[in-house]
């Protein structure tokens, strides 16, 4: 009995030190691995800490506050912000804009990138040529991107009317950025453009690992060029056809550059996301405390259409 | 034959030499070469780079000429990033001593909330300044006077004399000339809105015309509405009606404000509707054509008032670091020879009288200076709107428009959110200035 008890007695505390005690039955050689690899991390996790934890904790705080960005009192207001997004109708209209972001600038990229990675990878003329002009618009600057789609969109003299005009297109011509119903998706083509390139290096990498003798197999057996992509390549690059799905539908709740650029969000709220409606918030008309609520919100929405993909796609697996 | 120097030798003779670099420094051999005590200036880059040149010249070199003392370190930033810059900057303690910015609620009027300005009630009193009374409004916050307005600008209309033979005085007397110009395949009126604030500027001309002076201060300080017939009236001649006689280019949304000044410049567009601050760009660029101005044409009988406001103020921080080096400045500008010399070397129009006799200015500024002259002293100055609301109202208003000039909703529609915006801007406690 008493030994029982001194045998519970003795897990109790052991169970309760947890990290420190298993780092005391450490040996000497793990103990110093383990020094060193918290020295190496450290560094890391204290600037992740500061310039992203600390930040985003400060947010969630902000957002329960009327501060204006500037004074010294931010007055506790409760909920009263997020009840407020969902009487604001530029709010709804920027979650709709931003879920045609998310759909389209998801898909749109993937399916074009993939499409022309395989094409790339079966051996066509001039692999390393192409690969490498799909690849520029991704390593430009979205700044950039912007302000040469918003002079081959301009009215005036933007060569997209200009081609149109010529080949007897004219009632097509238009001001791209400037009309409420093409405003969006004609950023929305600029942002496709400076996407895809991206998704068609990481396929491509990914490509290489693919094992050829099946898809000779599937040849022999009769599969056609779609048959094969879709039921033996695109299995095998499934890892990082998600992962470039994910990172694309991340950025579709973030977009902000570009439509900042090309339109800043209009005509009226046209082609508002929720990452332009924000900044206008909170540092446009000084209600950071709004600002810092939406900004929670593009977070939460983010985080979820992230899960739940992956765990799609693990399903699908 | 040289011979070598020794260590101590060439020790003497480096120390006797620095030496004598630190004295012919401290006798300021540089004409712009200032003293011990920094001020630090921020402010907004002028439109072009001769201006920036003239104002580095006056701002600086002159300054620091007549007031040895001092050196003052000016930066100048593009106006959109000053608007984001500014308040950060201020609670960074090592804010800028005097700074320009904007003058109304949703400006300088949040720093003042914020506890971020320097009372000038003072200064004014001992350094005698003299500001146009309305000018001095814009910059009072509860009863107290934080800036001083630098310069005044006027809303007007720009014209080509090659296109427009006169300039109108109704409203018909522009459809004229505007259809004339179109049967001429000219674009009638240059306009751009894909920035959102130039059709403030618009709606500003119509409003200060229909609704004058009273009508507008009985808005914008009583208890006036915006959703009126003759609110719904402006909206609706310049966002439709303009839109729907095929007055402005295609596109009007997407194209610039820049853009659209290029149409004017380039002859292709025949009247600009803008701001006084552009004078010095047309006088660089417009070469072929002589440009003459109008302020916006009676509508329907209604009186002119030229739309107009301060463009900055002038403010010192309330952590200043050198707060006397500050108002030193703020008085060199508003002497009587600094504002001469302004007027002529960047053609703005200073917010405060000062002696115009003889000033050597281009023809198409002093028809401006004299016409805003006459403005102020008659009293029928209407206001630019949108230096004086919040910027809640403000991003109402100017979304609003884009979606008037594209028929999405109605000009009433729109006067009735303007009203809505500023309802909730008055239950916030952000009246105008």
């Amino acid at each position: 009995m008493q030994t029982r008890t001194e045998g519970a007695g003795a897990q109790v505390p052991s169970q309760k030190r947890g990290v420190i005690a298993r780092f005391a039955n450490m040996s000497a050689l793990r103990r110093q691995q383990a020094y060193y690899a918290i020295l190496f991390i450290f560094p890391g996790l204290a600037l992740y800490l500061i310039f992203m934890v600390y930040p985003f904790l400060n947010t969630i705080y902000l957002s329960f506050t009327n501060w204006n960005g500037v004074a010294q009192t931010k007055d506790w207001v409760g909920l009263s912000n997020y009840a407020r997004m969902f009487g604001d109708g530029a709010v709804l209209k920027s979650f709709f804009n931003n879920v045609i972001w998310v759909i389209l600038g998801t898909i749109l990229p993937v399916v074009i990138g993939l499409f022309l990675a395989l094409i790339l990878w079966s051996g066509a003329r001039g692999s390393l040529l192409f690969r490498t002009l799909f690849f520029l618009p991704f390593i430009l600057p979205l700044v950039v991107v912007g302000i040469v789609w918003q002079w081959l969109y301009n009215p005036l003299f933007g060569p997209l009317n200009n081609i149109l005009d010529s080949v007897g297109l004219n009632h097509l011509s238009r001001g791209w950025l400037g009309e409420p119903n093409t405003a969006l998706y004609a950023v929305l083509v600029a942002g496709i453009w400076g996407t895809f390139g991206f998704v068609v290096v990481v396929l491509l990498a990914a490509l290489q690992n693919v094992d050829v003798s099946t898809v000779e197999a599937a040849m022999l057996d009769g599969a056609n060029w779609f048959q094969r992509a879709r039921h033996i390549i695109i299995p095998q690059i499934g890892p990082q056809l998600t992962m470039v799905t994910a990172i694309t539908l991340i950025g579709g709740f973030s977009v902000f550059d570009l439509i900042f650029v090309m339109t800043g969000g209009g005509p009226g709220h046209a082609s508002e996301v929720l990452a332009t409606y924000t900044y206008k918030a909170a540092f446009v008309q000084n209600q950071a405390g709004y600002g810092s609520a939406l900004a929670v919100l593009i977070t939460v929405l983010s985080f979820i259409s992230a899960i739940v993909f992956v765990r799609l796609r693990e399903r699908e697996g | 034959m040289m011979r070598a120097l020794s260590r101590k030798e060439f020790l003497r003779l480096g120390g006797a030499g620095l030496a004598g670099a630190a004295l012919l420094g401290t006798a300021g051999c540089g004409g712009s070469q200032g003293g011990g005590e920094v001020i630090k200036y921020l402010t907004e880059t002028p439109e072009t780079t001769t201006l920036e040149r003239a104002a580095i010249e006056i701002q600086v070199n002159r300054f620091q000429d007549q007031n040895p003392k001092y050196t003052l370190e000016r930066e100048s930033i593009a106006p959109d990033d000053l608007l984001t810059v500014i308040k950060t900057r201020l609670q960074s303690g090592q804010p800028p001593d005097v700074f320009n910015y904007g003058t109304g609620p949703g400006f300088a009027g949040v720093l003042e909330d914020a506890g971020l300005l320097r009372s000038l009630e003072k200064s004014y009193k001992q350094n005698g300044w003299e500001i146009y009374d309305w000018a001095k409004q814009q910059v009072t916050y509860d009863g107290t006077v934080y800036g001083v307005p630098d310069l005044l600008q006027e809303l007007i209309v720009y014209y080509n004399k090659d296109l427009v033979p006169e300039a109108p005085k109704t409203v018909d007397e522009l459809r004229e000339i505007a259809k004339d110009l179109k049967g001429q395949g000219k674009i009638p009126i240059a306009f751009g809105d894909s920035e959102q604030w130039p059709a403030g500027h618009l709606f500003s001309m119509g409003a200060s015309n229909l609704l004058g002076k009273e009508g507008l201060d009985d808005i914008l300080n009583g208890d006036g509405r915006w959703d009126t017939p003759e609110v719904e009236k402006a909206i609706d001649l310049m966002f439709r009606d303009f839109v729907e006689s095929g007055f402005y280019p295609e596109g009007v949304n997407a194209i610039t404000y820049d853009d659209a000044n290029a149409l004017f410049y380039a002859g292709k567009a025949g009247m600009l509707p803008t701001g006084t601050w552009l004078i010095s760009s047309i006088l660089e660029t417009v070469q072929d054509f002589e440009v003459g101005f109008f302020p916006f044409p009676s509508i329907d009988g209604s009186d002119i008032a030229p739309a107009a406001g301060t463009g900055t103020g002038l403010f010192v921080a309330k952590d200043a670091k050198e707060p006397e080096g500050a108002i030193t400045f703020i008085d060199y500008l508003l002497q009587d020879e600094t504002a001469r010399l302004l007027t002529e070397e960047l053609l703005v129009i200073p917010a405060h009288p000062f002696d115009q006799a003889g000033l050597d200015i281009p023809e198409l500024f002093r028809t401006v200076l004299e016409d805003m002259s006459k403005a102020t002293q008659a009293g029928t100055l209407g206001y630019n709107i949108d230096v004086l609301t919040p910027q809640s109202f403000n991003e109402v208003m100017w979304s609003g428009f884009q979606e008037v000039l594209n028929g999405t909703i109605s000009s009433g529609e729109q006067a009735g959110a303007l009203q809505d915006a500023w309802a909730k801007a008055k239950k916030q406690g952000k009246p105008a200035a």
